[in-house]
């Protein structure tokens, strides 16, 4: 494992990061970027000319300069090719890691080409401590000895990031895991390629979570999922004595799969200790080596400390002050990721919102929406 | 109140399109009854029409296409302006020179030689299919099609629809004196609105007797629009005169003339119908020193932010303000110079690059639809342009001729128009002229086509008519094919 991977592997198992005051967290930020610049400038030649070009040294380099090398997710669709099975990853690719990995890939659900986006072995370690560490974190439950109900297919561990990084996760810090959903090994994957439409529920293993005498019991789903369990107006689940609901994938468009609807919907229905379970939203993206959770019932996303972001205008594309109502695209760096710089312009619009009961910081991200980027335009003439 | 046109272009129905195609032959023979003179002095009526400011179909038209087609009100006057132009019947009988017997042909046999003629029939039924941004193309198909006789139907997009039955109404509105001719040339061409997907364009396209197909617009389109043709039998296929995509390039040489000359007139170019129009530069070549190449993209920027008030563009996109943004980073990364307005608005972009030009990579980064279109290609930018400094005319004439060799540019047919400002204009042409390109103009009027021009490359007349050729004895065939061979081995009875 190289130094640099080293590092942040270190850093996953480091709880203290989260004690950080926000004055601490600006040092502690701006060392970790310039020991990434360095980094990347000598694993890639591309990233050493980019950084080159855009007149920044590694040494003296301000925090936000990272961003200056913010790729959009577009660019990393496409259909796989060459030895990593990627497409626009491979030209900032950081072949300095152990051999082997993964390819984590986009649910396919928006109709454009997947995001494909390799993982050596030392970021799928380092994914699964940062992702479940962070949600021990913003929960404050332990994982040892709690029950998981995967409404995510067990194949979705090897390609998907909420698999890979999610379930394996929870796996990590000794929890059990049942998977209540399951492939359709009837449907061609040929004639329907996205494998959420050809998953079935194992009522069996449903059964088996519901039945439980665990003291926590997690619900692991997405929008789309918890909304379908609850339209069967007989679903009453208990999840222990502190189990919660955790969800993710957005509503897709879908007002009813919105987090605020579920809420709704959940109220009484599904319980801990006779309360309404507490439900936690995570935004997690396939290019992402972290996770953002509200915190329990909340709508405000909260970045890791070890996450550098600005928000950027939307007219001018010039990064924001960062204070609370800023409102525009959200940019961010992951250091931990030591296959590539992970630095990525989202496409989600976001607003910085005041929260509370975090030591790093006083602001969270509330998502507004997604910023077309299908616009079409095809050649006339005239 | 503001009077706006009052109605919105409905679907053509099957049944409409039928009996359409039911009369075409009775009007094609009562056009050709109108000698070509008599349809010149109906056009220049139109043209008088027209060339008024206060002529209330051109105002109301200013409101209407600007409001629907997004471009600005000075954007759409200007291109009213030009209908007077091309209703010039001296422009428009230039396109007959070239016909075997020269205009008058149309009319009648045209004999020459010794005992040679040719008379210039029409093709029959032309179908226009055209996309998007200017309405300018039809009418000039249109008025080609009605002087050598032929029936057109023409199908737009929505927005041109109303624009092109507001010139086929002005016909109404001619003096008595001209009045029968222009019912009859008015009738003889019917502007028809169809979904790609419904009955009546398949009809229109798979059965209807058409004899010329006149195809303006994108790859895709052509693509879905052949393959229904193609389930025709091959003797029932009509001819097909396919204009488009195409796009512009320029050619600038450091010491050709003044920079702020060629900086506005390159500028301008690129304003003209924000940089949609296959005429429109897309990418240009700088010959020259470096340190003039900056201050030459520098004087372009500073026009271009001069147009962004006087010729505004219609208003961006999110998308498109988003794939600027992206594509601006992404050339900075690169290490290209970016300029852009001082309130890095995404209203215009320069990219000043080196030797190789570097924006590909932002277009290619940006990504594809769905349908494998790149979201960020040549029409869908707002007036960017890549300015690339090269070391020789003839480094700037290969990076020309290897445009659409680029993925980026793979929808598009070929480079239309050239621009160019260098020091020796006519060594310059004589290279052009082999590299591929329909055109090379003077930068500053790209757009701008002269009475003599032909329509890219072919003659719309010669397109839409077929040659009659007769003669009288056999004498004339011993006097002017090769007397020898046919001596030796021709036996005349």
């Amino acid at each position: 494992m190289n130094k640099y991977a080293k590092k942040m592997l270190e850093l996953s198992n480091d709880i203290t990061k989260y004690e950080l005051s926000p004055t601490q967290l600006v040092e502690f930020q701006l060392g970790l970027v310039r020991e990434a610049l360095e980094y990347f400038a000598n694993a890639n030649d591309l990233i050493k000319k980019e950084i080159e070009n855009l007149g920044i040294d590694p040494k003296t380099a301000k925090t936000e300069d990272i961003l200056l090398l913010a790729r959009s997710s577009d660019e990393f669709r496409g259909q796989p090719s060459g030895k990593y099975g990627i497409a626009g990853l491979a030209r900032i690719l950081c072949r300095n890691t152990t051999e082997g990995g993964k390819v984590f890939r986009s649910s396919g659900t928006g109709g454009k080409g997947p995001v494909l986006i390799y993982r050596s072995p030392e970021a799928l370690e380092i994914g699964v401590i940062n992702a479940m560490g962070y949600m021990r974190y913003i929960t404050g439950i332990d994982l040892k000895g709690a029950l998981v109900l995967s409404m995510i297919p067990k194949e979705a561990t090897e390609f998907m990031a909420i698999g890979g990084f999610g379930i394996k996760g929870y796996e990590y810090f000794g929890a059990q895991i049942v998977y209540g959903m399951e492939v359709n090994p009837d449907i061609d994957p040929k004639e329907v390629p996205v494998i959420w439409h050809r998953l079935r529920p194992v009522e069996r293993k449903i059964g088996q979570f519901l039945a439980s005498p665990a003291k926590t019991k997690i619900l692991f789903t997405g929008n789309a999922g918890l909304h379908g369990m609850l339209q069967n107006p007989n679903l009453k689940m208990y999840l222990g004595e502190n189990g919660y609901v955790v969800i993710g994938g957005g509503a897709k468009g879908n007002p009813a799969f919105k987090t605020s609807n579920l809420r709704k919907l959940m109220k009484g229905r599904i319980l801990v200790n006779g309360e309404t379970a507490p439900l936690y939203d995570v935004l997690g993206l396939t290019e992402s080596i972290n996770i953002l959770p509200t915190q329990a019932n909340g709508e405000v996303l909260i970045p890791p400390p070890t996450m550098v972001y600005t928000i950027l205008d939307m007219d001018t594309d010039m990064p924001m002050e960062l204070v609370e109502g800023a409102e525009g695209e959200w940019v961010y760096f992951n250091p931990q990721t030591p296959d590539f710089p992970e630095v990525i312009r989202t496409g989600d619009q976001m607003k910085l919102v005041k929260v509370e009961g975090i030591p790093w910081t006083d602001f969270g991200l509330k998502h507004i929406q997604r910023i077309t980027t299908q616009g079409e335009q095809i050649f006339g003439c005239g | 109140m503001k009077k706006v046109l009052p109605r919105e272009k409905t679907q053509t129905t099957l049944d409409e399109i039928i009996s359409i195609m039911q009369n075409t032959q009775k009007k094609r023979q009562a056009l050709s009854q109108i000698p070509l003179e008599r349809k010149l002095e109906v056009i220049n009526e139109l043209g008088k029409l027209w060339s008024s400011p206060d002529y209330s179909r051109r105002k109301l038209l200013i409101e209407f296409c600007a409001e629907q087609t997004g471009y600005s009100k000075e954007m759409v006057k200007m291109e009213l302006s030009f209908v007077p132009i091309m209703l010039n019947p001296e422009s428009l009988l230039n396109h007959f020179n070239q016909l075997p017997g020269g205009p008058k042909s149309i009319d009648r046999n045209i004999w020459v030689n010794k005992g040679e003629c040719f008379r210039n029939l029409p093709k029959g039924n032309i179908f226009v299919v055209g996309a998007g941004n200017s309405f300018a193309p039809h009418l000039l198909t249109t008025l080609i099609s009605l002087l050598t006789n032929n029936f057109v139907i023409l199908r737009p997009s929505q927005s041109n629809c109303i624009a092109l039955e507001e010139f086929k109404e002005s016909f109404t509105e001619l003096e008595s004196e001209y009045s029968s001719t222009a019912r009859i040339m008015s009738e003889a061409f019917e502007v028809v609105y169809t979904g790609h997907d419904s009955p009546a364009f398949d009809y229109l396209l798979k059965e209807a007797e058409i004899n010329v197909f006149n195809f303006w617009g994108g790859k895709r389109a052509l693509d879905a629009i052949l393959e229904k043709i193609n389930v025709r039998s091959a003797l029932d296929r009509p001819s097909f005169v396919i204009n488009g995509p195409m796009v512009g390039m320029a050619v600038i040489q450091e010491g050709s003339d003044n920079l702020e000359t060629i900086a506005r007139g390159l500028a301008y170019d690129i304003a003209l119908f924000d940089q949609k129009l296959c005429s429109s530069p897309v990418e240009a070549q700088f010959v020259g020193s470096e340190e003039v190449f900056y201050q030459f993209a520098q004087l372009v920027g500073e026009t271009l932010e001069i147009f962004r008030f006087t010729l505004p563009q219609r208003e961006l996109d999110s998308a498109t303000i988003r794939n600027t943004h992206i594509a601006r980073k992404t050339l900075q990364r690169s290490g290209a110079k970016v300029i852009m307005p001082k309130d890095h608005a995404a209203d215009w972009t320069v990219i000043a690059s080196e030797k190789n030009p570097n924006l590909d990579v932002a277009v290619e980064a940006i990504g594809k639809t769905p349908h494998g279109t790149y979201l960020f290609n040549a029409h869908a930018r707002p007036r960017l342009i890549e300015i690339v400094r090269v070391d020789s005319i003839d480094e700037a004439l290969n990076a020309v001729r290897n445009l659409n060799i680029r993925r980026q540019y793979k929808d598009v047919m070929r480079v239309q128009s050239l621009g160019y400002s260098v020091k020796n204009s006519l060594e310059f042409i004589k290279k052009t002229s082999e590299i591929g390109v329909f055109r090379s103009l003077p930068i500053g009027e790209m757009n701008a086509r002269t009475l003599l021009e032909p329509m890219d490359g072919i003659n719309l007349a010669i397109e839409f008519t077929r040659t009659h050729y007769s003669r009288r004895s056999s004498k004339v065939v011993k006097s002017v094919l090769v007397p020898q061979r046919l001596e030796d081995n021709v036996q005349f009875s």
